[in-house]
């Protein structure tokens, strides 16, 4: 067996020795060659990284402005060759395909870049700034050509309004100056204060200038789709040097966009869960994520020590029933509403209060383990003519399965998956039943495939008409 | 194709002496030139030394055993004779450098030149007189009378190498060097035609174009062929090879017409398989010729190392690189 380092080696000679029949010659440890394209040749040299062949080679003109520059290179006038999705199978590591990449690269660039995928990243073109706070901005939309301030909060600089810089302030509470700018559809990158501020209204720049501006919020587009990148503005004593901040938008699509694509569709949903107990409450967390909109949450018990590390719930929790500790979770940590969330500290062995769930919800999900519940849930379910799911582990945490309940068009239930109970190996005081062995891992693999069921009955798309059965092996737990 | 870059230049470092050995040659030629410049009658001859060989021609292979200082006296009279001037040479340098540890003479009074032993360095320095000649040239004893001269122009090889090696970007002193090497490798050390001549060999081959390449593996392999085909025509055909610091001068090299065959032989050998490993794809096959051709060095480590991925008998080891070697099972369209 070959060391990392020999297999990097090996690849590199490899890739090496195709250059050289490529007719690239080997110089001060790069390779310089010529590409043929239409209105080459051009003269590259390319320059294998250290961590080549799992990180892609670079490639720079020999010429650099004989290239155009376009928003197809980088800070340093390498060519944009690798996209970060496109790292499938290491494909730079054929010195003949990526000659070719490159090759298309000219061609393209010969071609004035029809097709072009609008990366939005403008911010690749600038060095990063000193000041590595993440910047926090809203819409932007009704702040386009306004001076803005923003503050320090915890870690972030967040945009909070419109502002202008005191007379005589001091910048070291953290506080920033900005102006949001809209520069419309950009043709090639702005790389420097010069050209940015050609773009800009003569008053915006004279602040700037004057350093009353510190942050510019710039807006741009490429092919239709919009792009914000934060700048910092540095006074280096010689001129004015853009540095970029990192940033991220703080937005409703921002936080959906990550969602998957039933987000819409659940927003509308309401979701009962029995037991938010293990199980429940991570059943409850990823159909939160996934966005659904309303919860009812039915228990009893209380949040325990030994409950944390299997269950949604924080150690601040402690002593407070697990109904009202997931309902604090969902409202911070997924921001919903205190009307959205129903706190039930019941027993779900209760019908007229099932009853009343299965018909108000959009479906109950059981996730007591309780086999009285599940067996109740079923019945009620059934007369009603709707389907409830059952969500639980087997076998000291060996098994995990979900029904539907009940099947869908009246398919056969899946067959029992119960074995042989092991001898309990711990008790707690006051507890009737032993602590179940189920590692937490297979906790939250059980809550996962519920919840995938869950959203698949929700969106009209059920997963399978019985639900599943997944065996794990011991190993494995 | 197998071009082998890296580990030609590793082979170039392997037979490169080492900085001791650099600086050890530079301290005891200084020591040399130093003692004859410091002598009177010498100084009245206008005495100027300068360093020859291929240590200064940058040229020499591991390891350094000797360097030759050339004692050029522009106004030597020309009554002055050869074994004189050699005989005062030893007796200047004899009185410098004495004896070593062991109470044997530094100094070796030798055909052309004396030679003075440097035991710590396990280094000998070359002292050669020599008088001006005409057109330029210069002239230094040679054997037989007391005033038998015979012309030469070291420094002018000094100059040839470094315009070919401008010409050729600095492949011309790596081919020698390589050809060097090899020679030693084929040949045995110390075998004769040696290091001088092989190096003049490759400088005509170069010279007549006969060498051309984008890499070393090509450059070697076609420097090969070039001094084989000269090396032929020279034992079978009979034609002289030039001296090319001299005009109209055949070079002379102490050799038997039985040692240039054999020469003939090993390099047109070599030449053929240095062509058959440069059309190889296995890099660790072509490899193997390498080692083969350049040897080991003192140390009995191979010149030619072994490419990363292969085994010492030329094999792919298990687990080396190989283009679309699947390393992320799942493929694409991931996320995490």
């Amino acid at each position: 067996m070959i060391d990392r380092q020999e297999y990097q080696d090996s690849a590199r000679l490899r890739f090496e020795e195709d250059l050289t029949r490529a007719g690239f010659r080997e110089d001060a440890g790069t390779w310089v060659g010529p590409i043929e394209h239409k209105s080459g040749p051009s003269t590259v040299i390319i320059e294998l990284p250290d961590l080549f062949p799992f990180a892609a080679p670079r490639v720079k003109p020999e010429d650099q402005d004989w290239t155009a520059w376009s928003w197809h290179r980088e800070i340093d006038g390498a060519l944009c060759l690798v996209a970060q999705d496109d790292h499938d199978d290491l494909w730079w590591a054929d010195a003949t395909a990526f000659l070719g990449h490159v090759t298309r690269w000219f061609e393209q660039a010969d071609a004035g870049w029809p097709d072009d995928r609008p990366d939005l990243d403008l911010e690749r073109y600038f060095e990063p700034s000193d000041d590595r706070r993440l910047v926090i901005y809203r819409d932007l939309e009704g702040f386009v050509g306004k001076f803005v301030r923003l503050v320090r909060r915890g870690e972030v600089v967040e945009l909070i309004g419109p502002g202008t810089r005191p007379p005589k302030s001091r910048v070291r509470d953290g506080t920033r100056y900005g102006l949001v700018a809209d520069l419309g559809m950009l043709t090639e990158p702005v790389t420097t204060w010069k050209s940015l501020a050609e773009l800009l209204e003569h008053d915006a720049v004279r602040r700037v200038e004057a350093s009353e501006i510190d942050t510019l919020l710039i807006r741009y587009e490429r092919d239709g789709h919009p792009a914000t990148v934060v700048l910092d503005v540095v006074n280096t004593g010689e001129g004015l040097m853009l540095r970029g901040l990192a940033s991220a938008p703080d937005t409703t699509e921002s936080r959906t966009a990550r969602a998957g694509t039933s987000y819409e569709t659940l927003q509308e949903k309401k979701v009962t869960v029995l037991g938010v107990g293990a199980v429940g409450s991570f059943v409850v967390d990823a159909l939160a994520r996934a966005g659904v909109g309303a919860f009812v949450l039915v228990d009893t018990d209380v949040v325990k020590p030994g409950n944390l590390v299997r269950h949604i719930a924080d150690h601040r929790s402690i002593g407070r029933s697990k109904v009202a500790a997931v309902r604090a979770h969902l409202m911070s940590r997924h921001g919903l509403r205190s009307d959205a969330v129903t706190a039930e500290r019941k027993s779900a062995m209760d019908a007229d209060l099932l009853e009343m769930l299965v018909a108000d919800s959009d479906i109950v999900v059981d996730a007591t383990a309780d086999f009285s519940v599940t067996a109740l849930l079923h019945q009620i379910a059934a007369s009603r003519g709707r389907h409830a799911l059952s969500a639980y582990l087997q076998n000291d945490g060996r098994t995990l399965r979900v029904d539907v309940l009940p099947t869908i068009g009246g398919a056969e239930p899946l067959p029992s998956s119960a074995t042989e109970a092991s001898a309990p190996t711990y008790y707690e005081a006051g507890c009737g039943s032993p602590v179940s062995p189920t590692p937490p891992q297979a906790v939250i693999e059980a809550a996962m495939v519920a919840a995938r069921h869950a959203v698949g009955l929700l969106t009209g798309r059920p997963l399978t008409p019985a639900g599943e059965v997944r065996h794990l092996t011991t190993e494995t737990l | 194709m197998a071009q082998l870059t890296a580990q030609f230049k590793a082979a170039l470092s392997a037979i490169e002496p080492d900085a001791a050995d650099k600086t050890n040659a530079a301290d005891a030629h200084q020591q040399v030139r130093a003692a004859l410049e410091a002598d009177d009658r010498l100084a009245g001859y206008g005495i100027d030394t300068i360093l020859i060989g291929s240590y200064k021609r940058n040229v020499s292979i591991k390891r350094i055993k000797d360097v030759d200082v050339f004692g050029r006296m522009e106004d030597s009279a020309d009554d002055v004779e050869a074994q004189d001037i050699l005989d005062h040479f030893f007796n200047v340098l004899d009185d410098e450098f004495g004896v070593d540890d062991d109470g044997g003479p530094r100094c070796v009074r030798q055909d052309r030149s004396v030679q003075v032993s440097f035991p710590e360095y396990d280094l000998y320095v070359d002292a050669v007189p020599a008088r001006p000649h005409t057109g330029g040239t210069w002239e230094i004893p040679e054997r037989g009378d007391d005033d038998e001269w015979v012309e030469t122009n070291p420094d002018e090889l000094t100059s040839l190498t470094t315009a070919m090696n401008t010409t050729h970007d600095g492949y011309y002193v790596k081919i020698v060097k390589l050809l060097r090497q090899t020679r030693r490798a084929q040949m045995g050390k110390g075998s004769k035609p040696g290091g001088l001549f092989i190096e003049i060999l490759t400088y005509h081959a170069f010279e007549r174009g006969l060498v051309s390449g984008t890499t070393l593996a090509e450059y070697y392999a076609s420097a090969l062929n070039g001094v084989s085909s000269i090396l032929d025509d020279y034992v079978y055909e009979g034609v002289e090879i030039p001296d090319p610091t001299l005009d109209d001068a055949a070079l002379r090299v102490r050799a038997t017409d039985q040692q240039f065959k054999d020469l003939r032989a090993a390099l047109e050998d070599a030449a053929s398989r240095a062509d058959d490993a440069l059309v190889m794809v296995d890099e660790g096959k072509a490899a193997l010729i390498y080692q083969d051709l350049l040897g080991e060095d003192e140390d009995g480590e191979q010149v030619f190392p072994m490419p990363p991925g292969y085994n010492d008998d030329g094999s792919k080891k298990e687990n080396a690189y190989t283009p679309g070697d699947p390393k992320v099972p799942g493929g694409s369209h991931r996320f995490g």
